[in-house]
């Protein structure tokens, strides 16, 4: 790590908590928006989500080292140091700088995973749930299906069996297998006109494809090697984590801590958007979704 | 608020309680065995049998396992030398002479019996042999079989062997690869059926050992049989764990839930478990060796040559680029050395002289350069003709070493500007993909028999198609060479000269990248003496292994 | 109730068939050889095409279906190549490690969770629910694999309290039928069971505090308390009584859920389990146990919804009112 490294992580940070500050100052005119940042988990979840996109974006910046870059592998293992801010991987790598990349990979996943949840599956949900009778009954039944195969089976049917497979299908294939829970939720939702649980479907869509990634690395089927994903990451260090126990043990902290600010996020947005929790503060509705 | 049903359930979980109390007092007390013939032996280890017919087999574990039941004629010595007959120890042979310069007969123990009773005849030698030659049962052993012409029987307990020629290893190819099996009890069995045969879950054997139980994907276990005819084993039990990897296996090793692993692999393993004070370690020869086959023809058509490994100062600049010292020390530290060409430590032909091409990227960028592989485009690949030089290197996800090495070559030809596609899959598909051509490059290791004359024919020959010659090198120097040194060379020296001549052409062709020959360490609790190690072969002498009687643990005694 | 159970009933098979239907036809479209690699390799052609015949795959796909859907109907789930058995051998020998496990962890996950969920409802915004808050949201956010991988690090090799994996002893137990084993086997069972059980306690206790907490506001819990009756048996016996609900759900979600934790987690301890099975068999491009797998997990996974179903029904006679009529 030299100088421009630090101040760019120090940066970032800075960065990240104007978003948060100007995000507060934005949304806390409804009423739905000062009970989301009146959640205790609100602030912290939005702080670490920010970061880390921050980070993600600025990678050449905050990185010291290409993510694949070995850099003496006579040498590996090196335990954290102001040099290796996290220490070196078995191939050498600095692991802070994977991570950093990495968050690309693994926040992407997250994104492109909540987006589809929030699209396909709100459509699904929603047409569902309109036009009921014949198309309710195949939407749902289809979802069904969905929903009764685990998803970590599917995707790895559909990588072992397709040899090769880009980085941006599996990214795809980890959003198209994530949506049926959330088209059963809208569905809810528009039949009820009432429930706002999606919110916290599409946060675990989010969150779940994270958790997926990293299990299906683990098992030697998600992301390619070199491009360094946190999951890929753990399964790298993991058979030396007796000897250098600090190149699986931060990516397995970043995957835990994005994943809680995911969750505690979705706790904060439902119960924001509440309306029974709104009723009992005498606020409007949920006004905003 | 208790009602009845809870009462009643509760009572019921008291006496179970009891009677698992019951059961740990009467365990831990130290009664059971006593005495020489106690020993138990449980070796972690990362692979599990497919099945245990070894005629089908090539794992190694299935081999360690399958040996222990079944019985060769004879086997090699502890010396090691596969030349002759003089160094072999009988087994189920008790003796064996020369009828001719091509005719061998053995004679076989008349105490030998299989497991159910039924004494092991000549005629369960000649279907042996018969199972082993057949197409339909494909053995892998068939091709070692191949300068045997014929097996009859005289009588019950005589078997003559015909050779199709005079060989220095012709008593090695009779002896080594053939487990004699039960002829009453495969006889039935349609031949194609050989590889699932439910007889290969629990077979019946003729060795010290008789099969146990087979829990799948977990152990096995097989226990010595007291009346075994040439002595009882010292070691009463011996059972394998089956790990998801090494190092869980070393693991166990350190926490005491095993006895023994065969190769500790990696610097670390080695320093976490001989520092224990309860291990010992057992360093012998490596019998692998580990190497960058490239693939000389195209992909799914044999007969044109592959667009970028037909071209031989293309592989000899791969080979150039590549620092193999660095790739040793990152992932075997002191454990293995850079072979002098494609062979283990173990063969005799080693031999740090031969001449290969030297590890040097600036010649090799020179060599990239001068046929025409510039980075004309700025991407940091070179390319020719608008081809960018790109291939994929296939490796089996069930070598934690080979995955290494694919990891860190990845990253040594990006910066000699050639770019490489790992492929991680299956072993079972590795080795299917590789035995039809459909890979760029591959990292192939060899688990070697202890002669050069088999393994490296099917490896390196045009003998090798189809087999283990996975990238399809052929020279016919090579070729002639080869049979020079195995078959017609006069003495020692002259197979010798042979040889090294055989390996610096190859040597020169670059079929591929020889990255290392292993050095093995085993790892043993201390309780167990007079371990010695064959290196083809680690529990070849388990035989002689023993726990003395005032080193036995609760393990050892345990009865059932 | 009867009528609403046969359709139910009827739907949960289709769904299977379903399954089973497209894992059979994914698997037929996927690229290269079809057939038996792991077999492959020790054949000559002439078998191989006797083989092929044998299984059928000479013929054509909807052909193939059919005799597939013959086979799966009179139980013949066909022969693994890899394996050298009869598929369902080896899904019998793995499916009662799996079951065991799930089981082990259900009970972790909803006696642990429950109790905590209460806990926290009751102590809501104090530092115990802060505290204990925090750490489920923490242990719900991690990997299950990272935490069996940190977990087995700690107490199977640093602490040395459990045994490293795998499910068995195999000095103390040779076969596992014999009775001995049990305690041997329950303790191999504690790290996995843990791993798994305490992920999904986590996220249950969150649940669980949600649900108690929305009752506790309700009128008739205020009235149990006006009318004087002891506070714990106004949260235990009232509130709980109706917090359970919503778990109810909870119960059949969480079997989507062990199957995929249980994939990694029997891969972490080595446990001989189905998920374990599965993975091995898809990399190994065993196709007749990968169909087999499927089979069985889809209707696990089916099974659990619906007896969440039925016991939702049993306990809330609206839901199926409206089901009925929806």
């Amino acid at each position: 790590m030299n100088v421009g490294n630090w101040l760019a992580l120090g940066g970032a940070a800075i960065v990240a908590l104007a978003a948060v500050a100007a995000l507060r100052r934005r949304i806390t005119a409804t009423a739905s928006g000062r009970r989301f940042f009146r959640h205790p988990t609100a602030v912290p979840g939005l702080f670490v989500l920010a970061f880390f996109v921050t980070i993600a974006i600025a990678a050449p910046v905050v990185a010291p080292y290409p993510p694949y870059f070995q850099i003496d592998i006579t040498n590996p293992d090196l335990p954290p140091s102001t040099q290796f801010l996290l220490g070196t991987d078995p191939y050498s790598r600095d692991v802070w700088s994977r991570l950093v990349y990495g968050a690309r990979v693994s926040l992407g996943i997250g994104a492109v995973a909540m987006l589809v949840a929030a699209t396909i599956g709100t459509a699904v949900g929603a047409v569902a749930g309109y036009f009921r009778r014949w198309v309710d009954t195949a939407l749902m039944r289809l979802v069904d299906v969905g929903l009764a195969m685990p998803r970590i089976f599917v995707l790895l049917m559909a990588v072992a069996l397709w040899e090769h497979i880009a980085l941006w299908v599996l990214v795809l294939l980890i959003g198209l297998t994530g949506w049926f829970g959330t088209s059963r939720l809208v569905r809810a939702e528009v039949l009820s006109l009432r429930e706002r649980d999606f919110v916290v479907a599409a946060r675990a869509a989010g969150a779940g494809s994270v958790l997926l990634e990293a299990g299906l690395s683990f098992l030697g089927l998600g992301v390619p090697p070199p491009a360094p994903s946190w999951g890929n990451m753990i399964a790298d260090g993991w058979h030396k984590m007796t000897v250098a126990w600090w190149a699986s043990t931060f990516p397995g902290l970043a995957i835990s801590l994005v994943v809680m600010a995911f969750n505690a996020l979705g706790d904060a947005l439902r119960d924001a958007l509440d309306p029974r929790r709104a009723g009992e503060e005498g606020g409007e509705g949920g006004g905003a979704a | 608020m208790p009602t009845p049903r809870t009462r009643l359930s509760d009572r019921r979980i008291a006496t179970l309680a009891l009677a698992a109390l019951a059961w740990l007092t009467a365990c831990e007390r130290p009664v059971g065995c006593t005495g020489d013939y106690c020993g138990t032996l449980v070796i972690a280890t990362a692979g599990e049998p497919d099945i245990l017919l070894p005629v089908v087999s090539e794992f190694s574990v299935t081999r360690d396992v399958a040996d222990r039941l079944f019985l060769k004629l004879a086997d090699v010595g502890p010396s090691g030398n596969t030349s002759g007959d003089e160094d072999f120890q009988p087994q189920l042979a008790e003796r064996w002479e020369w009828d001719a310069p091509t005719t061998l007969v053995f004679h076989l123990d008349p105490r030998a019996r299989w497991q159910d009773g039924q004494p092991v005849t000549a005629a369960d030698v000649a279907f042996t042999y018969d199972a082993y030659t057949d197409t339909l049962v494909n053995s892998p052993f068939r091709p070692s079989l191949r300068q045997i012409a014929a097996v009859t029987t005289r009588d019950s307990l005589t078997v003559v062997f015909r050779f199709r020629q005079r060989y220095p290893e012709m008593f090695y190819d009779a002896v080594y690869h053939l487990r004699i099996l039960p002829a009453h009890l495969l006889r039935e069995l349609p031949r194609t059926q050989w590889h699932s045969a439910p007889f290969g879950r629990a077979p019946v054997g003729d060795g010290p050992y008789r099969f146990v139980a087979w829990k799948a994907g977990e152990s096995i276990e097989i226990a010595a049989d007291s009346t075994f005819f040439r002595g009882r084993p010292h070691i009463r039990r011996v059972i394998w764990r089956f790990t998801p990897d090494q190092t869980v296996a070393v693991t166990q090793l350190i926490a005491g839930d095993a006895d023994a692993v065969e190769v500790l692999v990696s610097p670390d393993n080695v320093q976490r478990a001989c520092a224990e004070p309860q291990l010992a370690c057992y360093p012998y020869k490596g019998a692998a060796y580990g190497y960058v086959a490239f693939n000389l023809a195209a992909q799914g058509d044999t007969s044109k040559p592959h667009p970028l490994f037909g071209d031989r100062d293309l592989r000899r600049a791969l080979v150039m680029a590549t620092d193999r010292e660095r790739l040793l020390h990152n992932v075997f530290g002191d454990l293995a050395k850079v072979p002098p060409g494609p062979m283990p430590q173990l063969w005799w032909i080693w031999d740090p002289e031969i001449r290969g091409l030297p590890d040097d990227s600036g010649q090799a960028a020179r060599l990239l350069t001068r046929s025409g592989w510039i980075d004309s485009d700025g991407d940091g690949i070179r390319d020719k003709d608008g081809h960018p030089l790109s291939f994929r290197l296939l490796v089996p996800t069930t070598s934690a070493v080979r995955r290494t090495y694919a990891r860190l070559l990845q990253e040594q030809f990006r910066t000699a500007g050639v770019d490489v596609q790992i492929d991680e899959v299956d072993f079972s598909v590795f080795t299917e993909r590789a035995r039809t051509g459909r890979f760029d490059a591959l990292i192939a290791v060899w688990n070697s028999d202890p002669t050069p004359s088999s393994g490296f024919t099917q490896t390196w020959t045009r003998g090798g198609f189809g087999r283990s010659n996975y990238g399809r090198y052929d020279n016919p120097d090579v070729d002639r060479l080869v049979d020079q040194a195995v078959v017609s060379a006069g003495s020692r020296d002259q197979a010798r000269r042979a040889w090294r001549a055989a390996i610096e052409t190859l040597n020169r062709d670059a079929p591929g990248i020889m990255l290392f020959a292993t050095s093995n360490v085993a790892a043993f609790h201390k309780r167990f003496a007079d371990v010695t190690i064959r290196p083809d072969s680690w529990l070849a002498q388990l035989a002689t292994w023993r726990v003395p009687a005032d080193r036995l643990t609760d393990r050892d005694r345990v009865e059932h | 109730m009867a009528t609403w159970l046969v359709r139910r009933l009827a739907a949960s098979i289709a769904i299977v068939f379903a399954v089973v239907t497209i894992t059979f036809f994914v698997i037929h479209a996927a690229p290269g050889s079809p057939f038996l690699p792991a077999e492959s390799q020790h054949l000559t052609p002439e078998t191989l095409r006797r083989l092929s015949t044998e299984f059928g795959l000479d013929r054509s796909l909807p052909e193939q279906y059919l005799l597939f859907l013959r086979n799966v109907v009179r139980g013949n789930l066909g022969q693994s190549f890899a394996l050298r058995r009869p598929v369902a051998d080896a899904l019998a020998d793995a499916i009662p490690n799996t079951f065991t496990l799930a089981l082990a962890a259900l009970i972790i996950d909803f006696a642990l969770g429950l109790a905590l969920g209460i806990y926290q409802a009751v102590r809501a915004g104090r530092v115990g629910d802060v505290v204990s808050g925090n750490g489920a949201l923490l242990v719900n956010s991690m990997p299950v694999f990272w935490l069996g991988l940190v977990l087995l690090l700690v107490f199977g090799q640093w602490l040395r309290w459990a045994p490293v994996g795998g499910l068995s002893n195999p000095v103390l137990c040779p076969r596992l039928d014999s009775p001995a084993c049990g305690l041997d086997f329950l303790w191999h069972l504690t790290l996995p069971a843990l791993t798994l059980g305490l992920v999904g306690a986590a996220s249950t206790a969150r649940y669980q505090r949600a649900a108690m907490l929305e009752v506790i506001r309700q009128d008739f819990v205020r009235t149990a308390r006006a009318k004087g009756l002891r506070e714990r048996r106004v949260l235990l016996v009232h509130a709980l009584r109706n917090a359970l609900l919503p778990v109810i759900t909870l119960f059949g979600l969480a079997f989507p859920f062990l199957f995929t934790g249980a994939v990694l987690v029997e891969t972490v301890f080595a446990w001989p389990g189905m998920g374990r099975l599965a993975v091995n068999a898809i990399f190994q491009r065993d196709y007749p146990v990968v169909t087999g797998a499927a089979l069985l997990t889809s209707a696990m996974v089916v099974l659990g919804n619906l007896i969440a179903d039925v016991l939702y029904a049993v306990a809330d006679p609206r839901i199926r009112v409206r089901s009925e009529t929806a």
